[in-house]
């Protein structure tokens, strides 16, 4: 960044001083040249746009700072000597920029004043606007307003403001998420679109009086936009799609999570429209059947994250379909689909080699023998989530720690059959004791101290869940801590009242009723 | 302070965000948003609202009226209806009945007392029963734009 910006200021002086007269009538030409650069920058889409662009200046921003930011001697001497053969101020001007600006205009570069800002939220940003003409000018600058996220300010976001906002960022804007801005209407949004026709990535999750005719509005002026998500937006469907789809064809990321009323034939039309789709989240749509998976397999090749959390109407034979035609897909989550069996796992073993994540939260039909095909296949696997996965053993934990050294983030929990055992292949896999981050093990009542032990092996561990395992002690949590300090363990062992008893029990770290040690305590029952 | 420790520290400020723990009054918002960097976090199945971080979870071996329940220190978006003393199966309690700000649904209780001294570690905490529970891992928060986190 240092040598960035001087070596912007070495352009500016070869380019010679090009100074303005900084009277006040200039002021709207000084701007409108900013906004005729920054279109011109606009197609790469940095925030710095104006960097090393601007040779005009208020003149102020030249001469001095060189001399008190330059690093070296050898730097500072160089500069001089070209700034004393460059073209000399205006004596006039100079005693204007002494008198009349601030030190801070003259001693930050434009440039880094603009970066600054970037970092500004937009009250901040309007509250700068009204300093100083100056400033004015640097706020309202394009480039501070190419992505604008609403989703914290929820009630203050009424149709004017949005209209307003709109105006103002005109055709900089490329980023708006206005996720759960409720007052939000349809005609809202159409001022929006009309203005803001560069606009490449919408949010529009719960505003619920959103509906098709915002989709047919986009259709009409937003014809670059890449990445929707109407997720929550009951108001939509079929139609709303078909519109958007017809005008929209750089769309590659899809999110109609939860949208009820989108059809299989809307899933069609998507897929159909969208060849080069590589995010596409459904979650919580019953509609999405095996037919709209085969449709989206079948069109959209270069899918990377594929989301189908409680898609509960998907089964083998729709992912069969779908693995198979998209061998690039990264991220996969079909938890709750609690119709899925080992076919799937051994089809994304076949064909997705370059599966990263994948999230089976309760697919209760995954065995050891899908796990052992899906690992053989996929050995970039990073994130496995298996929560409540209870049909496997010990044996899932070996398949996938042979075959998949960089898993980083390990779920477990409720696993009820995996032991110690089971923890000690991690714990003695070279791969898992340099990369693995996250383990949880929670919920495993097999899971002893022993398991710690093996776990002490494990040296970028960062996040330990070893809640509910009644044969966990307190002194292997402290031990594994002492030795890690930076871990984060999530462990609870609630206040124990003494309770003297003579026979093998274990005692419920809950409600401190104690039980026979070989049953699983149901002490902590509550109706 | 010359400008790069000026630069560190309006970036630091800006990306702190307002922690607010513990159940929450929403007063212009309409639904709470917790941290963006949080391991995980469960949201109202029928809202989709958000009700607490993982890292507030306590427990989740316990039984609520309709099955599974998790115990949390700590929830959002919730309100919560007036205590009243109830037998549960772990003793006397004084409960009060927890509900989903946004949709109004009911999710579970509040410990507000309990009576005896073995329970006592309950209280404060909020029991919420999973089958109004959805979990979310945010696998996808590495797709979202670092500017957007910035503008707040």
């Amino acid at each position: 960044m240092r040598s960035h910006f001087q070596l912007s200021f070495f352009f500016n002086i070869i380019n010679g001083c090009h100074t303005t007269t900084t009277d006040s009538s200039s002021d709207t030409s000084s701007s409108t040249i900013t906004e005729r650069i920054n279109n011109q920058v606009n197609y790469g889409c940095s925030s710095t746009s104006t960097l090393g662009v601007l040779t005009h200046t208020n003149g102020d921003s030249l001469r001095h700072p060189l001399l008190n930011i330059s690093a070296t001697k050898h730097h500072r001497r160089f500069l001089l000597r070209l700034i004393h053969n460059s073209t000399i101020m205006n004596k006039q001007e100079e005693e204007l920029i002494n008198e009349n600006t601030c030190l801070l205009d003259t001693i930050l570069p434009k440039e880094l004043i603009l970066r600054i800002f970037s970092f500004l939220d937009y009250q901040s940003l309007c509250r700068c606007a009204q300093v100083s003409k100056y400033w004015n000018t640097l706020a309202l600058d394009g480039s501070n307003w190419q992505s604008i996220n609403l989703k914290n300010f929820q009630r203050d976001i009424n149709g004017n403001v949005l209209e307003n906002l709109s105006i103002r960022c005109g055709k900089f804007l490329k980023r708006l998420n206005i996720e759960n801005c409720k007052f939000i209407t349809d005609h809202n949004m159409g001022i929006v679109t009309n203005h803001c026709q560069n606009l490449e990535r919408l949010i529009v999750k719960h505003c619920d009086k959103i509906s098709n005719t915002t989709l047919f509005y986009l259709s009409r002026h937003c014809p670059y936009l890449k990445h929707i998500n109407i997720s929550s937006c009951h108001h939509i469907d079929d139609q709303g799609i078909k519109m958007i789809c017809t005008s929209c064809s750089y769309l590659e990321s899809w999110d109609i999570s939860w949208c009820m009323h989108i059809t299989e034939n809307g899933i069609r039309v998507v897929t159909e429209s969208c060849s080069k789709l590589t995010t596409f989240k459904a979650e919580g749509c019953t509609y999405m059947t095996n037919n709209a998976a085969m449709h989206l397999g079948k069109n959209c090749s270069k899918l990377l994250f594929l989301d189908l959390n409680r898609c509960s109407s998907l089964t083998d034979d729709g992912l069969i379909i779908l693995t198979q035609y998209c061998p690039l897909l990264e991220t996969l989550i079909i938890a709750n689909c609690t119709s899925l069996t080992d076919h799937t796992l051994i089809a994304l073993g076949k064909y997705c080699h370059q599966l990263k994540k994948l999230d089976a939260t309760l697919c209760s039909q995954f065995s050891d023998a899908g796990f052992l095909a899906m690992a053989q296949g996929c050995h970039l696997l990073r994130r496995i989530d298996l929560e409540d996965c209870t049909a496997i053993t010990d044996e899932t934990i070996r398949h996938l720690v042979d075959n998949c050294p960089n898993i980083e983030n390990f779920t477990l929990s409720r696993c009820e059959q995996i032991t110690d055992d089971g923890v000690r292949y991690i714990g003695s896999s070279v791969n898992a004791q340099e990369n693995l981050r996250v383990l949880e093990l929670d919920n495993c009542p097999s899971i002893t101290d022993i398991s710690i032990n093996h776990l002490l092996a494990c040296q970028n561990l960062q996040r330990l869940d070893i809640f509910d395992c009644q044969q966990i002690t307190r002194n292997a949590v402290k031990r594994i801590q002492m030795r890690y300090p930076h871990l984060k363990i999530h462990a609870y062992f609630a206040p124990q009242t003494p309770t003297p008893t003579p026979h093998q029990t274990t005692t419920c770290s809950f409600c401190c009723s104690t039980s026979c040690s070989a049953c699983v305590p149901s002490c902590c029952t509550i109706t | 302070m010359n400008c790069w420790t000026f630069l560190s520290v309006i970036r630091r400020k800006m990306v702190k965000k307002n922690h607010h723990g513990g159940s929450k009054t929403l007063g212009k918002l309409f639904q709470f948003y917790l941290p963006t960097k949080t391991h995980r976090i469960y949201s109202c199945l029928h809202c989709r609202a958000q009700l607490a971080s993982h890292d507030e979870l306590i427990s989740k071996s316990f039984q609520g009226s309709q099955g599974r329940a998790y115990l949390f220190n700590s929830v959002v978006n919730v309100n919560t209806s007036a205590a009243e003393e109830r037998v549960l199966l772990t003793g006397l309690h004084e409960v009060a009945d927890v509900y989903c700000d946004c949709c109004k649904t009911l999710l579970g209780w509040k410990y507000e007392h309990a009576f005896e001294s073995s329970q006592k570690y309950k209280e404060g905490k909020f029991i919420i029963e999973l089958v109004h529970m959805i979990k979310d891992n945010g696998w996808d928060d590495e797709n979202i734009d670092e500017s957007e986190y910035l503008k707040k």
